[in-house]
């Protein structure tokens, strides 16, 4: 599966906790760094982290596979084996995004209008795989158009356009009020930070803030992508009158062991957050007071704070986890075209130097943009006045906007 | 706001429905989902391989030939001692994995094929070698996956398998094209 690239491995990052210190930052180079560790962990804590480590890298398994009782119970349907194969050692999901089948990370979640989940046949995630004489649900591919506008000063610029025709449903057709809603695998670095932030609702994992708790994600994500039951999710992700599926052996109930599923958490919550790649001093300062005359940090907020990790009042995640509507072009549509309002989570912002470093770039929900400047251009509903206020900027100051975000 | 762009026919979604028999591999053949050149490894996997007994260390690990196919029986992981520790650390249960030795002629850029999901690990001496690419099909076996390396040619190289079930795997080692 994904596969560390050539990076310096950096040992020895001692985490740096002091009173409103900023956010923790270490040279993290992926989950397999073996000194990356968000907070200092003791030999039991690395022994369960470690198990976590190899239980997120490891494909799992049909049930009843012999020898295998800690990873069977895959599927029947499922969009990938392991979480590693999506997560790309912890950081966001592996490029490229093109014309095309859907790649495995990009997830097709089915909703209606109302918001809820679970009104397909397919359940919540259109399953893009399944074990051997099962029917695969169906997948999507992908299609891109260019949407071409220009600056106030006349600069051109081009975005593209996703579109993701259904190829192939297995049993039957997805009811009219269907909502496709494409998602790509965001890193799960940082996790512990989110978890200990302070906000006024519990919602905060997910592109959407959806979800309150590391366990309730992660309990879905062994639920619908991997077809897995756990302690939070009894069933797995099979549709209403799928009898293959909901009918299928079980590899244990639930099919992670608690002991395991903590490892899992243990694993997500130790990874640090990759460190930053500030530009000169003088561009630095710049390049921040730039992105907050501009208003992107009203979402992108500088500080936020944080209860319960000891010498740590603040982080700095350059969002405000609070979910907000950007307009009908980055909205979910259902499968007459038509934009449903969507909210999403303001993106967290660290990391995106790493995430550069390991290019292609896969921006937004659904890894649409391919650089910081579309991601900006594709801004409207409640960052409107934002976006254009970047646009009105002369091209040198965009530039160094866009140079400083790609520094976080 | 974005400017909303009147919507062409093509964004259509299009329900192909087909009968449920029909409907079983909604997108063809898995074989055709590569985006690198796989000519080379799809026309050495069709053909018939040579067998191989996977070694169990370093000093048994049996010789693969470059640019041939190999069908490897791989004993169970936890028989196994690797070089050096597998770079992706996974679970041992119900895995299969094993050491091959291979040469390549001269210095350069070499992919690695395989037929399954195996983690897989290429060692010099006593270093593990970082892959410069992967990419893969899962829906398909022939191959189902590919890494790419620089390799030193003229000396024993290590190939290790770990962390997937499959208890054989075929394998390939090209130039890259
Ligand atoms: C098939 C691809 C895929 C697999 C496999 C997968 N995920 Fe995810 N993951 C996603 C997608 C897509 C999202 C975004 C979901 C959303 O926004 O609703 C996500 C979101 C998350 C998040 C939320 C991160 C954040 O910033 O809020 C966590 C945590 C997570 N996954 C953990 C896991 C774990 C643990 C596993 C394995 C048990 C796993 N995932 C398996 C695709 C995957
Ligand atoms: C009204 C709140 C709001 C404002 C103001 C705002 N953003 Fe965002 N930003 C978001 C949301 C919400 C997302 C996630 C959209 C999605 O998931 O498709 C996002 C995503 C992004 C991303 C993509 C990050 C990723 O990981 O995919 C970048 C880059 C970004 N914003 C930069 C900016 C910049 C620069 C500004 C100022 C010009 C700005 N934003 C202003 C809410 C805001």
């Amino acid at each position: 599966m994904s596969r560390p690239a050539a990076w310096p491995l950096l040992l020895a990052a001692i985490p740096l906790l002091a009173a409103a210190a900023p956010t923790p930052r270490v040279a993290f180079t992926g989950s397999g760094d073996p000194e990356a560790a968000l907070l200092p962990l003791d030999a039991e804590a690395r022994r369960l982290r470690d198990r976590g480590l190899a239980l997120f890298n490891t494909d799992h398994v049909a049930a009843g596979t012999e020898g295998a009782a800690a990873i069977d119970g895959l599927g029947p349907v499922y969009n990938a084996a392991s979480c590693d194969a999506c997560h790309n050692s912890g950081h966001r999901a592996r490029g490229p995004i093109v014309d095309g089948p859907a790649p495995l990370p990009l997830v097709i979640q089915l909703g209606t209008a109302s918001g809820t989940a679970n009104a397909s046949p397919y359940g919540a995630v259109l399953n893009a795989q399944a074990l051997p004489g099962v029917a695969v649900e169906g997948r999507a591919t992908l299609r891109f158009d260019h949407l071409d506008g220009r600056y106030p000063d006349g600069q051109p610029w081009r975005l593209r356009r996703p579109r993701y025709p259904i190829d192939a449903v297995a049993r039957a057709r997805l009811p009219a009020g269907t909502v496709i809603r494409p998602r790509i695998a965001p890193p799960v670095f940082g996790m512990a930070l989110i978890e200990a932030a302070r906000l006024p609702s519990p919602g905060r994992f997910g592109w959407q803030a959806a979800v309150p708790s590391l366990a309730e994600q992660t309990a879905i994500a062994y639920a619908h992508e991997m077809g897995i039951t756990s302690r939070l999710r009894p069933q797995p992700d099979c549709g209403t009158g799928d009898r293959a599926c909901l009918e299928a052996a079980n590899g244990g109930v639930p099919e992670v062991a608690d002991r395991d599923f903590d490892a899992v958490l243990a694993l997500q919550r130790s990874l640090p957050v990759p460190a930053e790649a500030p530009l000169a001093a003088d561009a630095e300062a710049a390049g921040r007071a730039l992105f907050i005359d501009t208003g992107c940090s009203g979402c992108h907020v500088v500080q936020l704070p944080v209860d319960g990790i000891a010498g740590l009042d603040t982080i700095t995640a350059w969002s405000d986890l609070r979910s907000h509507d950007l307009g009908p072009g980055l909205a979910d549509r259902d499968l007459a075209d038509r934009p449903q309002p969507t909210r999403f989570r303001t993106a967290p912002l660290w990391g995106l130097a790493a995430a550069r470093a390991k290019a292609p770039l896969l921006l937004l929900h659904d890894g649409r943009a391919a650089s910081v400047e579309e991601a900006i251009l594709w801004h409207g509903g409640e960052a409107s006045a934002a976006r254009a206020a970047f646009e009105k900027q002369t091209a040198t100051a965009r530039a160094l906007l866009i140079r400083w975000v790609e520094g976080r | 706001m974005m400017p909303l762009l009147a919507r062409l026919g093509l964004s259509l979604l299009a329900l192909a429905m087909g009968s449920p028999a029909s409907a079983q591999e909604p997108a063809g053949d898995g074989c055709q989902a590569f985006r690198w050149n796989v000519s080379a490894e799809r026309a050495l996997f069709a053909g018939a391989g040579k067998a191989l007994d996977a070694g169990r260390d370093a000093a048994s690990a049996a010789p693969l030939l470059p640019a041939q196919l190999a069908v490897v029986r791989l004993p169970a992981q936890d028989t196994v001692n690797y070089a050096r520790p597998p770079a992706k650390p996974r679970l041992a249960d119900g895995a299969h994995g094993g050491l091959l030795r291979f040469t390549v002629p001269s210095d350069g850029e070499y992919r690695v094929a395989l037929s399954s999901a195996h983690w897989i690990d290429v060692v010099d001496g006593a270093t593990l070698l970082p892959s410069l690419d992967f990419h893969g099909a899962s829906g398909c076996a022939a191959p189902r996956k590919l890494v790419r390396y620089r390799l030193p040619g003229g000396r024993p190289l290590l190939l290790q398998f770990s962390g997937a079930v499959d208890s054989t795997v075929r394998v390939t080692v090209t130039p890259e094209p």
